[in-house]
C-alpha cells in the first residue's frame, strides 16, 4: 500500500479579483522507503502540491490518502506531530531556541518528558551528522549545511515516517548540498522513510529514485522521467 | 500548556534587551495609570470627607454710616476729652434683606440675641473677677449720699453715706455706719450741679482714681485712692434701653432728670423712687445670671466652628435635637465646675431678657476680664425684668475653650455659658428686649452648602442691598476643593496618558513580539501544533510580562499616590483654620486636633490597573495572534510559489 495517495487532486487559490487552479487532477502514489523529486518551474504548483501532502490545508476537489486513509478523515495537525514532517529551503529554525530545543521542540509537542526528549535529540543531531558542540548553538551561529542539518534532525524527532522537503539545498554549497542529498537518500533507504523532495537542482533529482515533473500544475503524462 | 508557556518565555528572555524596555515601559504605563485612578479616587473620597467635616458659614455686620468722636467734659483737665469713636447706625438693617432668590441655605441668618437666665444658685466662684465686683460693689454702688456741706462737685469733695439700696459691702438694706463717707465728684459734667447739704441724694455710682491733685494732697488719707461719679452722667444713658421686636427704641416712662434724685419723704412710693429700688434689684439680679446662646447649630458657633471650643464630655446637640427644640443643652467647663452639673443632669434656666446688641462674651466674658454685665437693667417702665421662659434643660455635653478669649470680638464663648437650640425657647421674648442693635458677626450667621461660596456672592451681588458685610468662613475648603479639583484633572491627564502609552506600547511590543512572529508561528503550525496551542504559545509570554509589569507599577503607583496624597494633606492642614475672627489662634494658640485626613487608597486600584492591562494585551496580542494565524504557513516558509 502506498503512504501517500493523490487521487484527482486539485487546488484553486481564490482571491477577490480572480482564481487560479494551481494543481490541476493530480494522481500519484508515494511509497515508503524511497527519496522522491518533485520538479518544475517556478508556478508550476510543486509547492501547492507539497502543502497538500503535508497536510497544512486540503485539496479543492480528490482526495489524499495517508496509509488508505483520506487525509480530510484526519487531525491534520497531528499528522504533521506524528507522521508527516517538513524540511524547509531556508531551514525555518527558531532563531531563538539552541539547536538542541529547536529539535527537542517537537517531542515537547507530543507531550515527551524533557529528559526523554533532551536523549532523543541529541541522538537526532547524531543521526545528522552533527556533535556535540552544536547543542547550545544558536541558528544564527550555524552554517547553511549545520543549520539544514538541525532542521532534518528536528524533522526526525518527532518519529514520524514521512519527509517532505522543500528546496532543501537551495541554500547549500555544493559540498553541503551532496551531504543532505546523502542524508535524505540514507533515511529512505536505510530507515524507510518516505522522503519527497521539491526541487529545482537537477543534481537532487539525479539522486532521487523516482521524479515527478510538474507543469502549469498538471503532473506531466504519467509523471515519470 | 505549561510548555508552549515555558518556550514562549524562553524566547521572550532571549531578546532582554526589547523585553526589559517593555517591561519597564508598561510598568511606566502601569504607574501612570495607578497614580492617576489613585489620586482622582483619593481626590473624591477626601472631597467627600471635606463635605462631611468642613461646614461654611457666613457672618453677617452691618456696616456703620458713621464714626461719630465722643466728647466728654474732663473735670480736672477742664477740657472737652475725645473718647473712643463709636460707629452710628441711621436705621437697622432686617435680617429679612437675606432671604434672597439663590440663597440656598443649610441654616439660614437670623439675628439672634443671648439670654440672660436668671436663679439663686447661679453664683459666681469666690476668685472670680464677677463675684469679687459683687462683694465689694466698688463699681456699681446705689447710694443716698449727703454733702457735709453745700458744695458744686467739680472737684472731690466728700460725701456722707446714709443709706446703700445696693452696695459695697453686702445686700440692699445693710446698716451704713455712721462715719461713713464717699469720695465724689461730677467728673464728667461741665456744668455740675449743686448739692446742698441736709438734702438726701440718691445717685448710681461708679468708681474712678482721683484726682492727681488730690492724691498729692491726700495720700493715705482713702484705701482706695478714688472717688465715686454719677452713672447716670452720660446723658446718652439711661436706665433702660428696651426695645420692640422691630428694633425701635421704647421711650423711657420715667426717664432720669438730673444725675441723681433728692430722697424727700414718700419718694420710694413715688414712680421714680420705686424705679431706684427696682435698679437695685435688678443689679442684684444680674449677680445671679448667666448667659444663655440660643442657635441652630452648634457649628454657627465661631468658637465651635474655629476648634477652639470643643466638647469635653458628653455629645454635641444633634441637628435632630436643634430642629425639634428638644431642651437640651451644652454648659460650659466653668458652670460645670461652679454648680457641679454633669451630663445628664438638669439645669434650670428661667430668661428675663434678651440682648440683640451686645454678644455674651462681651457682656459675660470668662474670667480674668473686666466685667461688662448690662447696666442699663431696667424695662421701660423702670421695672426689672421678669422671667419669660422658665425650663429645665438636660445637659448633654460640656465644653471648654481651647483659649480663653484675649479680646473683645464678641466672638469667643462667654464664661458661665449655656448653649440651647433656638427653638426650645418658645416663649415670645418680645417685652424682654433690654437691648437691640444691628446685624454684627456674632449675632447673625448662616450656614451654606460647601463650596457655594462665589455662588452666593453672585446672588447677593444681584440684591444690589448695601450696608451689609458677609464674611464667609470655610476653613480653607474653597482652597482645597480647589487644590483638589486640580489634582483630579491632573489625575484624569494621568490616566488617559496611561491608557494612551499604554495602548501605544502593547501595539508596539506586540507588533514586535507578535506580528514579527508570523515565521514562528507557521513554523508551530508546520510542526503540528494546532490553533489554540499557537496562540497560547504566543499569548503567554505577552502576559505574564504585562502581568509582572502592571504589578511593579502599580505597586509604584500606589506608593506615589500614598505619597502624593500625604504630601497635600500636610499643605492642606496648615491652611484649615482660619485665624480671622479667632483670638485664641492669632495669638498662637495650639490646636488639639486636626480634623481632616486624605481619603484612603484602596489597593483595589492596583488590581484594577493589573486587570486592564491584562485585558488589554490579552485584546491586542489576540488580534494581533489572529493576524498571525490567517497567514499560510507554508507561503512564509517559501514553501508556496503562486
Amino acid at each position: 500500500m502506498s503512504m501517500l495517495s493523490v487521487r484527482g487532486v486539485g487546488y484553486i487559490y481564490q482571491s477577490k479579483y480572480q482564481s487560479i487552479e494551481a494543481v490541476k487532477n493530480v494522481s500519484c502514489d508515494f511509497h515508503s522507503g524511497k527519496l522522491y523529486a518533485v520538479t518544475g518551474p517556478s508556478g508550476s504548483g510543486k509547492s501547492t502540491l507539497l502543502s497538500l501532502l503535508a497536510g497544512l490545508d486540503l485539496p479543492t476537489s480528490g482526495e489524499i490518502l495517508v496509509e488508505g486513509k483520506s487525509m480530510a478523515s484526519l487531525d491534520r495537525d497531528r499528522y504533521r506531530r506524528e507522521i508527516a514532517s517538513v524540511v524547509y529551503q531556508s531551514f525555518n529554525l527558531f532563531p531563538l531556541l539552541t539547536a538542541l530545543e529547536n529539535v527537542m521542540y517537537p517531542m515537547e509537542l507530543l507531550g515527551k518528558k524533557k529528559s526523554e526528549a533532551v536523549e532523543t535529540a541529541i541522538q537526532m543531531i547524531g543521526e545528522v551528522g552533527l556533535g556535540e558542540k552544536i547543542y547550545q548553538q544558536f541558528p544564527i551561529m550555524m552554517s547553511g549545511g549545520e543549520q539544514q542539518r538541525v532542521a532534518i534532525a528536528r524533522a526526525l524527532s518527532a518519529g514520524g515516517k514521512i519527509l517532505l522537503a522543500d528546496e532543501p539545498t537551495g541554500n547549500l554549497d555544493s559540498a553541503n548540498e551532496e551531504n543532505v542529498v546523502e542524508l535524505l537518500r540514507t533515511l529512505a533507504h536505510k530507515q524507510g522513510f518516505l522522503v519527497i523532495v521539491i526541487t529545482h537542482n537537477p543534481y537532487v533529482a539525479e539522486q532521487a529514485d523516482e521524479v515527478y515533473r510538474m507543469r502549469d500544475g498538471e503532473l506531466q503524462t504519467d509523471g515519470r522521467v | 500548556m505549561m510548555r508552549h508557556v515555558g518556550n514562549s518565555l524562553r524566547q521572550m528572555v532571549r531578546t532582554p534587551g526589547r523585553t526589559v524596555l517593555f517591561l519597564l515601559l508598561l510598568s511606566l504605563s502601569s504607574i501612570l495609570l495607578t497614580l492617576g485612578e489613585g489620586l482622582y479616587l483619593m481626590s473624591e473620597q477626601t472631597v467627600k470627607k471635606l463635605e462631611s467635616v468642613f461646614t461654611t458659614i457666613g457672618t453677617v455686620q452691618q456696616t456703620h454710616d458713621e464714626m461719630t468722636a465722643q466728647k466728654v467734659w474732663d473735670t480736672e483737665k477742664k477740657a472737652y476729652l475725645d473718647v473712643a469713636s463709636h460707629a452710628e447706625y441711621h436705621s437697622i438693617i432686617p435680617v429679612e434683606k437675606l432671604y434672597f432668590e439663590g440663597a440656598n441655605y443649610i441654616h439660614p441668618p437670623v439675628h439672634r440675641p443671648y439670654y440672660g437666665a436668671t436663679h439663686p444658685d447661679f453664683t459666681y466662684r469666690d476668685d472670680s473677677y464677677i463675684r469679687v465686683m459683687a462683694q465689694t460693689r466698688d463699681r456699681l454702688p446705689i447710694v443716698e449720699v449727703t454733702p457735709l456741706q453745700d458744695c458744686v462737685p467739680d472737684h472731690t469733695v466728700r460725701l456722707k453715706l446714709l443709706r446703700e439700696l445696693y452696695g459695697r459691702n453686702g445686700a440692699a438694706g445693710r446698716e451704713v455706719q455712721e462715719w461713713e463717707t464717699i469720695l465724689f465728684c461730677d467728673h464728667y459734667n461741665p456744668n455740675p450741679k449743686t448739692l446742698y447739704a441736709g438734702k438726701t441724694y440718691v445717685m448710681a455710682l461708679e468708681w474712678r482714681r482721683s484726682h492727681a491733685e488730690w492724691q498729692r494732697t491726700h495720700t493715705g488719707v482713702d484705701r482706695l485712692s478714688g472717688e465715686y461719679f454719677p452713672r447716670s452722667s452720660d446723658t446718652n444713658y439711661g436706665l433702660s434701653t428696651q426695645y420692640l421686636p422691630d428694633g425701635k427704641k421704647i421711650p423711657e416712662q420715667f426717664p432720669m432728670q438730673e444725675r441723681w434724685d433728692v430722697v424727700t419723704e414718700g419718694f420710694y412710693d413715688t414712680p421714680e423712687g420705686q424705679r431706684w429700688l427696682e435698679l437695685a434689684k435688678a443689679m442684684e439680679q444680674l449677680e445671679h445670671t448667666i448667659p444663655v446662646i440660643p442657635t441652630d447649630s452648634t457649628k454657627l458657633l465661631m468658637s465651635f466652628f474655629n476648634g477652639n471650643a470643643t466638647i469635653i464630655d458628653g455629645r454635641d446637640i444633634s441637628e435632630k435635637e436643634y430642629q425639634s427644640g428638644k431642651r437640651v443643652c451644652l454648659i460650659s467647663q466653668e458652670l460645670s465646675q461652679m454648680h457641679g452639673y454633669s451630663v445628664g443632669d438638669t439645669v434650670p434656666l428661667p430668661l428675663f431678657f434678651a440682648d440683640y446688641r451686645d454678644s455674651a462674651s462681651r457682656d459675660f466674658p470668662p474670667d480674668s476680664l473686666p466685667i461688662g454685665i448690662p447696666n442699663h437693667p431696667l424695662n421701660a417702665e423702670g421695672k426689672a425684668y421678669q422671667v419669660f421662659d422658665d425650663n429645665q434643660y438636660v445637659v448633654v455635653g460640656i465644653y471648654n475653650e481651647i483659649n480663653k478669649a484675649t479680646s473683645s470680638s464678641g466672638y469667643d464663648m462667654a464664661g458661665y455659658g449655656v448653649v440651647v437650640p433656638a427653638a426650645s425657647i418658645r416663649s415670645s421674648d418680645e417685652n424682654n428686649i433690654l437691648d437691640y442693635g444691628p446685624m454684627m458677626g456674632y449675632n447673625t450667621v448662616f450656614q451654606i452648602p460647601n463650596g457655594t461660596i462665589d455662588q452666593f456672592r453672585k446672588a447677593w451681588e444681584k440684591q444690589g442691598i448695601d450696608g451689609l458685610e458677609i464674611n464667609f468662613f470655610d476653613k480653607g475648603f474653597t482652597s482645597l476643593k480647589e487644590s483638589l479639583d486640580k489634582i483630579k484633572q491632573i489625575a484624569l491627564a494621568l490616566s488617559v496618558a496611561g491608557i494612551m502609552v499604554s495602548i501605544l506600547i502593547l501595539l508596539l511590543f506586540c507588533h514586535l513580539f507578535i506580528g514579527k512572529q508570523k515565521k514562528r508561528t507557521a513554523i508551530e503550525r508546520s510542526l503540528g501544533m494546532n490553533k489554540l496551542s499557537c496562540t497560547t504559545s504566543l499569548l503567554a509570554g505577552i502576559l505574564v510580562i504585562a502581568l509582572l509589569g502592571s504589578a511593579i507599577g502599580s505597586v509604584i503607583g500606589y506608593i506615589f499616590t500614598g505619597s502624593a496624597m500625604s504630601l497635600f494633606t500636610s499643605q492642606a492642614q496648615g491652611q484649615i483654620y482660619s485665624t480671622a475672627f479667632s483670638s485664641w489662634a492669632s495669638a498662637g494658640g495650639e490646636l488639639n486636633e486636626l480634623p481632616f485626613e486624605a481619603g484612603a487608597v484602596s489597593p483595589i486600584v492596583c488590581l484594577f490597573t493589573i486587570a486592564y492591562l491584562l485585558v488589554l494585551s490579552f485584546g491586542i496580542a489576540l488580534a494581533q495572534i489572529r493576524q498571525n494565524l490567517k497567514s499560510e504557513p507554508l507561503k512564509l516558509l517559501s514553501m508556496r510559489e503562486n
